[in-house]
């Protein structure tokens, strides 16, 4: 009996804390590439990270998901927009390298499986991979007309993240998805009536913009991204 | 059985032998010689000798040690039987921790622990009454790092380590010592890497500056023993 209360007792210590997490031993992979603008420039600077997956206990992973994220390597683009970035290695079926730039450019993910596959030479060459630029868009709607009065938007725009997925080095595009249709939407109201916020919107894109007063029809004004920055500003 | 174990078991039955056998051996030849007032011959002489010392890791060369870790502390302990006057033998344990100053090198990991075992060979000068400086290298021993992160988790990577290292002991009494002793190590990795990395991940290499304290026993070397 003492032993079964024992065991019983090891089992749901070890289901709080999760399994001890290793990653594989005795191996360095590297992520080589190139980055450039939609312009043509070379991006400089840009995080370039690897990240693997891994299932933990309660205590670890309380989230949704139930795993957790764990940095392998990271390294920046230097002048000429090259990368290489040292990194750990682990048997995982959402192995990623992720690729962001502090909202000038596109983010980028690279996403396989290493649970049956190693890269040629533990090598990820991820050769050119182009980004567009981004615009921030601001926006900040006010109330001026008092109590009572409500405020409907949403915009239209591109999403800006390419999450590609391959399989042994050969990109499958029914598991991929790039600058997919985004819609933010929201009604102003006497609990919230007024709203400063921004999103990020990709180059040579259009954004519809949608909107409607205290429920009469909605009006549409679409606008082509071509500058940094755009500050849109009503008062209803 | 891997070169882990049979290490281990080496350093473990040496000290053995020595807690349970030579000591009273070694104590009686004093006593012996003391009585008959002959002077031993070489009262310098030494069966055994252990020491737990602690030392700084200073990492060096072109490599992911000496260009992607800092030296962060380390322990050890030693022993050495002497096989032939101040011919010594010795089996050495301990630690070497790191932190990581420069991850874009090494991988994304925080802490750095290298485990260590290898036997050695050496000698030992005498250059005055209280002074003894050796000289050792190492035969075979191996290392294993453990690459930590903050939550716990951890990644672990292995070596054939090379140690080169001299000492300096200073004799408070026959039987205790303190010293202070210098290594170079080259650990030969099985990390397996891009042809790009080689360089950089074939060997680490650094140096280890340390102090500790000895303990020995008087007594014949072990050839003479028989």
């Amino acid at each position: 009996m003492k032993r079964f209360i024992f065991i019983v007792l090891i089992t749901n210590l070890s289901l709080l804390t999760g399994c001890e997490v290793t990653f594989e031993p005795n191996v360095r992979v590297q992520v080589i590439g190139n980055l450039v603008s939609d312009n043509g420039e070379p991006i400089s600077e840009a995080k370039i990270g690897v990240y693997t997956r891994r299932t933990g206990g309660f205590i670890t992973a309380p989230g949704s998901t139930g795993s957790d994220e764990f940095l392998l390597g990271r390294n920046y683009s230097v002048q000429d927009g090259s990368f290489e970035v040292n990194s750990l290695y682990d048997r995982d079926s959402d192995f990623s390298i992720i690729i962001s730039n502090d909202n000038n450019h596109a983010n980028y993910i690279y996403s396989t499986s290493t649970v049956n596959y190693d890269p040629e030479d533990l090598t990820f060459d991820l050769q050119t991979v182009t980004l567009p630029r981004l615009a921030i868009i601001n926006y900040n709607f006010m109330r001026t007309s008092g109590e009572g009065n409500t405020f409907e938007f949403g915009f239209n725009f591109k999403d800006n993240t390419c999450y590609e997925y391959f399989i042994a080095g050969v990109l499958d595009a029914s598991l991929s998805r790039c600058y997919e249709d985004r819609f933010l939407n929201r009604t102003l109201n006497d609990n919230s009536p007024d709203v400063d916020w921004s999103f990020t919107a990709l180059y040579d894109t259009e954004v519809e913009f949608t909107y409607s007063i205290n429920g009469q029809d909605p009006i549409t004004e679409n606008f082509t991204i071509n500058q940094d920055n755009y500050e849109l500003t009503l008062n209803y | 059985m891997s070169s882990h174990l049979i290490i281990k078991k080496i350093v473990f039955c040496a000290f053995m032998a020595v807690a349970c056998g030579l000591n009273a051996q070694t104590n009686d030849s004093i006593k012996k010689s003391l009585e008959t007032d002959i002077p031993i011959t070489d009262t310098r002489q030494r069966s055994v000798a252990y020491s737990i010392g602690y030392h700084n890791p200073i990492p060096s060369g072109d490599n992911f040690i000496g260009n992607g870790l800092e030296g962060n502390g380390g322990l050890n302990f030693k022993f050495q039987i002497y096989f032939y006057k101040q011919f010594f033998i010795g089996g050495a344990l301990g630690a070497s921790y790191f932190t990581v100053k420069n991850p874009e090198i090494t991988g994304s990991y925080k802490k750095s622990r290298i485990a260590e075992q290898y036997a050695f060979v050496g000698y030992e000068f005498l250059p005055t009454n209280d002074l003894r400086i050796g000289l050792t290298a190492s035969v075979v021993g191996n290392a294993r790092y453990k690459n930590k992160y903050s939550g716990g988790a951890f990644q672990s990577d292995s070596a054939r380590l090379q140690s080169y290292g001299f000492y300096v002991t200073y004799e408070l009494s026959r039987e205790f010592m303190l010293y202070i002793d210098y290594a170079y190590r080259v650990d030969k990795t099985n990390i397996a890497v891009p042809a790009t990395l080689e360089n950089t991940f074939r060997k680490g290499t650094f140096s280890q500056i340390g102090i500790g304290i000895k303990f020995s026993f008087v007594g014949k070397d072990f050839i003479s023993l028989f």
